[in-house]
């Protein structure tokens, strides 16, 4: 302890003895020329410094004007702005609030499950309907205001798309339905033209596509199975054939299909074909 | 006649001890003065780095600004561009 005691002092000594030396000049054996050398360097430096700090503080007032030109131009061009929307800056944030408010909405709507969404599927079309209104704005043409809407639209679409996975893979029929009208629903395809695709589908239940009866449960088919195939706009048995390995299979695929197709050079998008 | 030389040489030598002994000293006046020129120097490098660390952020700043000038003008062009767009689909 004693001994640590020691070391500390004589390593602080000899440091500020160090400190000293490096700090002061040893004016016992300075001689005159040595001293004039010393005074002349010093003087040199400290009137490099005091011109380089001139020619800084000129330079900082240039830039501290130019400074406050820009800010001028920056606050006269968001008054031209503001002006272009007939609004003023409280308007301006206000606008940029309601955006924040949507997003807040839509990442709520999104945190749901996918059976609460398809049971909301309304309320997404009024927050749709809602961006739409504020799509119109003029502010919504500045650079950070459109992100800002892009966010909103990518989180809408994404929640509509999540609701859709609890779309049930059924329906039943009710009174005053009829297959086209089915088939046009939102969450059945959205599309009148894809009734052939439920009646395709449902040939064991639907007879007559004109005659669909109340209560009748149809199978509302998503993906095509690993027998099936879908088709689409402008193809033909032929093509078809020779999309799934031959051209010359189409005879059977007519075949397998027979009691739906009643001319082979007749099919129509939307059906659903057996492959074999 | 020895005694002269003997004197002599003792002048020489009492004449080399004092030419050798009383060698050119700063006074403290001139010490003050090299100390001083010293700090001022060493302080005035120290205001010019700090002068120069000023400068670069205002040029940070100014570019920063020019920046912002230019987004502003950009956001000002495209709002007015929606808002004809809209007075037109209005009129329309």
């Amino acid at each position: 302890m004693r001994f640590k005691t020691i070391f500390t002092v004589l390593l602080l000594v000899s440091l500020f003895a160090v400190s000293g030396v490096a700090q002061t000049y040893n004016y016992e054996e300075m001689t005159q020329e040595q001293y004039n050398a010393y005074l002349a360097e010093w003087q040199q430096r400290l009137e490099a410094a005091q011109t380089g700090i001139d020619q800084e503080n000129a330079a900082i007032d240039e830039l501290n004007k130019e400074l406050d030109a820009l800010q001028a131009d920056i606050d006269g061009t968001w008054d031209g702005l503001y002006a272009a929307a007939s609004s003023d800056e409280a308007g301006y944030n206000s606008y940029g609030s309601s955006l924040d408010q949507l997003k807040n909405e839509a990442s709520t709507m999104l945190s749901q499950s996918p059976e609460e969404l398809y049971s909301k599927m309304n309320e997404i079309d009024d927050l749709q309907a809602k961006l739409d209104a504020v799509k119109n704005d003029p502010y919504s043409a500045t650079a950070a205001n459109t992100q800002a809407i892009n966010n909103v639209q990518s989180l809408i679409d994404q929640a509509r798309e999540k609701g859709k996975a609890a779309i049930p893979p059924s329906y039943t029929v009710v009174r005053g339905d009829y297959l086209w009208k089915i088939a046009a629903k939102e969450d059945i395809y959205n599309n009148a033209f894809a009734w052939i695709r439920i009646y395709s589908s449902n040939t064991e239940q639907i007879k007559n596509p004109d005659l669909i009866y109340a209560d009748q449960v149809f199978s509302i088919p998503r993906v095509t199975g690993p027998n099936e195939h879908l088709v689409e706009q402008g193809e033909s048995l032929f093509s078809i054939a020779n999309k799934h390995g031959s051209p010359f299979t189409w005879q059977k695929i007519y075949e397998a299909n027979k009691s739906m197709l009643s001319d082979p050079n007749v099919i129509y998008p939307f059906q659903v074909l057996k492959l074999q | 006649m020895n005694k002269l030389r003997v004197l002599l040489a003792i002048l020489f030598g009492v004449a080399t001890i004092s030419l050798t002994s009383c060698g050119w000293k700063a006074s403290e006046e001139e010490k003050q003065q090299l100390e001083e020129t010293r700090d001022a120097a060493l302080s005035a490098e120290k205001t010019l780095a700090d002068k120069k660390t000023e400068k670069a952020d205002l040029e940070a700043k100014v570019a920063a600004k020019k920046a912002e000038l230019e987004k502003v003008k950009a956001d000002k062009a495209s709002v007015e561009a929606k808002a004809a767009e809209a007075a037109e689909a209005d009129s329309e």
